[in-house]
């Protein structure tokens, strides 16, 4: 069977940037080593195994920013082997609380087994460095790493100030650059977040393409010919994939989707919300429940001696992944009839979903890329820049606003309880826009200042406080981290005016909120400002794309 | 205190959007002041559509007349595809308007496909190894 088309796999990464130095144990942390455990490690294992033993795949990633810093942080790799000493700690206190129980036993065992090979894999293999076995990676050509904005903030919504869209976009540039060592061609938007003149924002930037929610394209001007099977042109020049729905139901939902299925593992049922939170507080450092990692359950459990069964998931999930491999096929046949030429389906995916949500996820993902790898020729998996080079003429198309979040647009991050965010960060902007001149200028401590007020201002934007405010989730946390920098940012701006700085406080200041330090904010700033001009549509064609042709 | 107004206007979905402001004392008795004590504080909704961003000759979708402290609000625009620009000001009993704070331009998205079809082309070659291991800017 000759190749009839591709299948685009983008995996995004992100978590917001949580670190608190000032305490001994903060919960919230444990998002980063929750996700370290069962995704992050997980996958990377994943695709080096995949790689050594000779199978051909080619995945995207996004790495944003925040999370870069997180896995770069001294502190928090130190706190991560804690962690898993602690989990490693209970989960042996749980194979003796189990004595009577021989499955439930079995899947402690296997999850301590997790947290000591996780350890023995970061401290010595990896090196706490997990951007450098990334970016090993990427040089194999197997993966292919996109750039994102800084603090994932929700682009749209700035573009009111749009030098604060510039800094989110040439901060995350510069920190792929350091991280990676060379520029990035591909570039995350947060929330696949778009609105027009973003696309020419990014061309000037020097990014080539970029990915959308499909009713982007959908409703672009004029109507996209081949839909989201192929990318569009913006105007700009920018190339823009839009997302395969049918793809990406299979794998995410519960409802209908693969993850749904009852031999799979129940993420909900950890031990760190049955057990007493006194009991637990040894090993978890926690005064409220959160999860360790130990379940016992599968989705289907009917009654308490139900236990998961590792080897019947595996078997559900290598039907699973032969399923997706079937269908991607036949959707690609049909395709290729339809349109007369190779369709390019695009994936879109929370890389979370592979491990945290899903607890199946990566090995799903293995059996996947293997089965695409080996046993059949019609479906070839692509990255971005791979199809861009291949096929470098498409439909002119100006895309319109879209996001993937609720309803495809921006309600999630600008509703009743997440608005006021927005004025009050927009009146810093204003404040530091006249403010600047003389701050850059000052040098020393003004300079010192100015960086951190731009660090502040940077971890206000983040799109993840605005989504917790709304979903409530972990409502007084994200209250207080954006009180926390915007108040933060306003006093650095008083202080700046009055020439009064103080030098004790910005030093404590600049330990705990420490990310981008090894950028020059207060260049990439002046930058962003420097090159804020009307973006309308079918502007910018840059030297860089000059150059190119 | 100085004299100062601010308005920033966000796009929520097709029709909804989000207009928030802020009026210095100073700023509203001055305005207030310059058009008479009986001038009507309101948020001017204009279509820029068709006249590129200008706001001075952009057809009035309507006004909305602001009473007491609120200082934001969620404007329903009945059209959405179209460009709007919102400006805070104060209406005479004339009918005239003098506005203290101007919004940016903000474009709606369509709700539905486009009905135009035409096709146009364009080629942007992309060379992968130009990209390796160095810095382009």
């Amino acid at each position: 069977m000759e190749e009839k088309g591709y299948l685009l796999i983008v995996l995004h990464t992100h978590l917001p940037f949580v670190r608190h130095p000032e305490l001994d144990s903060a919960g919230e942390e444990g998002w980063l080593f929750e996700a370290l455990v069962e995704c992050y490690l997980p996958l990377l294992e994943t695709f080096e195994r995949l790689v050594e033993g000779g199978v051909s795949f080619r995945i995207s990633m996004s790495l944003t920013p925040p999370l870069l810093e997180m896995w770069a942080d001294p502190l928090l790799q130190e706190r991560f082997l804690r962690y898993l000493d602690d989990r490693e700690r209970l989960a042996e206190r749980e194979i003796g609380r189990l004595g009577g129980e021989p499955d439930a036993r079995r899947l402690a065992r296997m999850a301590r087994d997790r947290f000591v090979r996780s350890g023995r894999l970061f401290r010595d293999r990896w090196h706490g460095d997990l951007a450098v076995a990334f970016g090993r990676l990427f040089d194999s050509g197997n993966l292919e790493i996109l750039a994102s904005a800084a603090t994932h903030a929700l682009l749209p919504l700035w573009y009111t100030c749009p030098e604060a869209v510039e800094l989110q976009v040439r901060v995350g540039i510069r920190r792929f650059e350091q991280a990676f060592e060379r520029f990035p061609l591909g570039f995350w938007l947060p929330e696949c977040a778009y609105s027009p003149g973003l696309d020419a924002l990014l061309v000037r930037a020097g990014i080539r393409y970029t990915f959308l929610e499909a009713q982007s394209l959908f409703h672009g001007e004029p109507r996209p010919r081949l839909g989201v099977y192929a990318p569009i042109h913006c105007p700009s020049g920018l190339a823009a994939f839009g997302r395969d729905w049918h793809s990406h139901e299979l794998v995410w939902h519960k409802e209908g989707g693969y993850p749904g299925e009852p031999a799979y593992l129940d993420q909900s049922r950890d031990i760190g919300y049955d057990l007493p939170v006194e009991e637990l507080r040894p090993f978890t450092r926690c005064d409220h429940p959160v999860p360790t990692g130990l379940r016992y359950r599968h989705l289907g459990s009917a009654h308490a001696s139900d236990f998961y069964d590792p080897d019947l998931a595996f078997r559900r999930c290598d039907t699973h992944a032969d399923h997706f491999v079937a269908s991607c096929q036949r959707r690609v046949e049909d395709l290729h009839a339809l349109l007369g030429r190779r369709p390019v389906l695009v994936a879109l995916f929370d890389t979370e979903h592979f491990g945290h949500w899903w607890h199946e996820g990566p090995t799903w993902l293995d059996l996947t890329l293997r089965k695409l790898a080996c046993n059949q020729k019609t479906v070839r998996l692509i990255t971005g820049a791979e199809y861009l080079e291949a096929y470098p003429t498409h439909q002119v198309v100006q895309p319109h606003l879209s996001s993937w979040g609720y309803q495809g647009y921006c309600e999630t991050w600008l509703m009743g309880r997440n608005h006021w965010i927005y004025p009050a960060v927009f009146k810093a902007l204003e404040e530091l826009r006249e403010l600047e001149p003389g701050a850059s200028a000052g040098g020393g401590l003004s300079r010192t200042a100015l960086e951190q007020a731009l660090r502040e201002l940077l971890l206000a934007q983040s799109s993840d406080w605005a989504f917790i405010l709304h979903t409530q989730t972990m409502l007084p946390y994200a209250t207080r981290r954006l009180e926390t920098h915007i108040g933060n940012l306003e006093l650095l701006l008083g202080q700046l005016r009055s020439g009064s700085i103080d030098r004790a406080w910005l030093g404590t200041l600049r330990e705990r909120d420490n990310l981008f330090a090894g950028l020059e904010l207060t260049d990439l700033y002046r930058r962003a400002l420097a090159s804020v001009v009307p973006s309308e549509p079918g502007q910018a064609v840059t030297s860089h794309d000059k150059s190119e042709t | 205190m100085k004299p100062r107004a601010r308005l920033y206007f966000l796009v929520k979905d097709p029709h909804w959007t989000f207009v928030w402001w802020e009026l210095s004392a100073p700023s509203r008795d001055g305005a207030a002041g310059s058009e008479g004590r009986r001038g009507q504080l309101v948020l001017r909704v204009q279509d820029v559509t068709d006249t590129g961003s200008a706001v001075d000759d952009a057809p009035i979708a309507f006004d909305v007349p602001i009473t007491g402290s609120t200082g934001h609000c969620y404007l329903y625009l009945p059209v959405s595809g179209r460009t709007y620009c919102v400006r805070l000001g104060f209406r005479s009993l004339a009918g005239d308007f003098h506005a203290v704070a101007g919004s940016n331009p903000l474009s709606l998205p369509p709700e539905g496909p486009s009905d135009r079809r035409d096709e146009s082309w364009s080629t942007v070659p992309l060379r992968r190894d130009r990209w390796k291991k160095k810095a382009i800017c």
